[in-house]
């Protein structure tokens, strides 16, 4: 087991393993059997000059349909795609670097979060801007944009509700994607903010979701929001109920455990929901099937 | 190494519970350390955004650095170690690469690695007195440096690359390390950090990854199968 602060996780559905960003020390992806547990090695990792990858990454998203994997290298404002079974010093697929991509970051953070959509093929990046504290936007590449591409869109704006980066340059939104009913949720200041998923400029959010925020996940087929709400819980929200929107499902996950947990991945397959957590370094599993029956 | 964004300082003979005498806040993403005992100086780097910061070696609180080595000119990106050489007056500095100016969007850039070398009165936008760079030298994310005053070689724990490498002090360019400790009897994996032992001719290593054999093991640990020239 090799952890570094792992900020997040991602289910590889081809595999049936767990990838693990390590935020420092070293930064790595590393990835383990789903089955893992203590001190176990990892099957591969990802890391070195030749990767392109740097610290910071605080998420990561893996492509089922078309078996990759796609992470920020913030300190280089760049989106990295690696083939789905990459290890060793491997290079990137395919990388979006450069002047026409908007892409920002904070003295802090920033290029630290990411969304994938591999149904319509779109990644969501979170950036700052040159407007500084509060004026960060989303923005939205081709899938298979390469080298210094420009987004396809750039959601952001006082009429969004976004507040990041906060003035330390912290504070960028977890986003998810639901492909069936066309909605993004932006986990922006304490809340979940839905969006149309193609909503650009200055959109206002169709609705929003207070008590949550942080982490977020969507699980289309059963239409749930899966994120984390008050108490260190993850809760489980349903994305058709338009009027009452309190949670149906919840771990008490941080009450159970006595562990923060700072990233979320979800694994369908088996009804599992996985929650690393950076400060204690390690990765817990719970089995949620009446959430995803 | 790598995490907190302070420098905890604590008595020689400090044990058990014992509390820092002194702390001293630096920025997010510091790495390592080094230390002038002549001009009673503490470098300390910070991988981003990319510099050196110099501060009173008795520094504490939220005191201000002497200096900071920062700037596009400077050749920093994404730093990690430092070791000074007070006879010859130079610092050396390791850079992963990673590069982009967070006030500009799109700025982002990956360079290979690199050890920039600086006089010792190097402040601001400084260019380096010379660069280590290309791939002769078999840098990969290689983590702490540290310098043998008696011969004024530069050891490194190259921590990807799996290995220990010895420059000298006066190399420049694409160059074959002078001395290189890699191999599957040397039971290195992931050498993160190294101190010289001048008086004793060792070189220490901490290994950062899982040994060889793939058992976990002890993180730290003396090796000594080679000895320093000189």
């Amino acid at each position: 087991m090799k952890f570094g602060k792992p900020q997040a996780a991602a289910y590889d559905s081809k595999r049936d393993e767990l990838l693990v960003p390590n935020c420092v020390n070293t930064p790595q992806i590393a990835v383990f059997s789903r089955l893992a547990k203590e001190n176990t090695t990892p099957v591969r990792v990802l890391e070195g000059q030749k990767t392109l990858i740097s610290r910071t990454m605080h998420a990561l998203e893996y492509d089922a349909i078309h078996d990759e994997v796609v992470v920020g290298s913030p300190l280089t404002q760049t989106i990295l795609t690696f083939r789905g079974g990459a290890g060793g010093e491997e290079p990137p697929i395919r990388f979006i670097q450069g002047p026409s991509t908007q892409i920002q970051s904070t003295d802090y953070d920033g290029n630290d979060k990411i969304g994938l959509d591999s149904v319509n093929g779109e990644i969501y990046l979170p950036s700052a801007t040159s407007g500084g504290p509060g004026k960060g936007v989303i923005l939205v590449f081709d899938r298979l944009a390469n080298g210094n591409a420009a987004p396809k869109r750039i959601l952001g704006g006082p009429n969004t509700g976004f507040n990041f980066p906060t003035a330390k340059g912290q504070g960028f939104p977890n986003v998810a994607i639901d492909p069936v009913r066309n909605l993004l949720i932006v986990a922006s200041g304490g809340s979940m903010l839905i969006f149309d998923r193609t909503a650009s400029g200055d959109a206002k959010p169709l609705r929003k979701i207070t008590g949550g925020g942080g982490q977020v996940k969507v699980y289309p087929p059963k239409g749930l929001l899966i994120g984390s709400c008050s108490g260190g819980s993850i809760c489980a929200w349903n994305l058709d109920e338009t009027e009452d929107m309190t949670p149906r499902y919840r771990i008490p996950a941080q009450q159970l455990t006595t562990v923060a947990f700072s990233g979320l991945a979800i694994d369908p397959i088996h009804k599992e929901i996985i929650l690393p957590s950076g400060g204690r370094n390690v990765i817990m599993t719970f089995s949620w099937p009446e959430v995803f029956d | 190494m790598d995490t907190a964004d302070s420098i905890f300082v604590f008595p020689a003979n400090a044990k058990d519970n014992a509390e820092p005498s002194r702390i001293l806040r630096i920025p997010h993403r510091g790495f390592q350390l080094a230390v002038d005992e002549e001009k009673q100086e503490l470098y300390s780097t910070n991988q981003y955004p990319p510099r050196v910061l110099v501060f009173r070696k008795n520094a504490a609180g939220s005191e201000k650095p002497l200096r900071i080595i920062e700037g596009p000119h400077t050749g920093l990106a994404d730093v990690h170690g430092v070791a000074v050489d007070t006879q010859r007056k130079l610092v050396f500095v390791g850079n992963w690469g990673n590069a982009s100016d967070y006030k500009v969007a799109g700025s982002g850039k990956h360079y290979p690695p690199s050890i920039t070398v600086y006089s010792f009165d190097a402040s601001g936008d400084a260019a380096p007195l010379r660069t280590i760079q290309g791939p002769k030298t078999q840098l990969n994310w290689m983590g702490a440096m540290s310098l043998d005053p008696a011969t004024g070689n530069l050891w490194v724990a190259n921590d990807v690359g799996g290995s220990v490498l010895m420059f000298r002090g006066t190399d420049n360019g694409d160059v074959v390390p002078t001395q290189i400790i890699k191999g599957n009897k040397t039971a290195l994996n992931h050498p993160a950090g190294i101190a010289v032992d001048t008086k004793n001719k060792e070189v220490w290593v901490l290994r950062n990854g899982l040994s060889v054999d793939g058992k976990w093991r002890r993180r730290t640990h003396p090796y000594h199968p080679q000895r320093t020239p000189g």
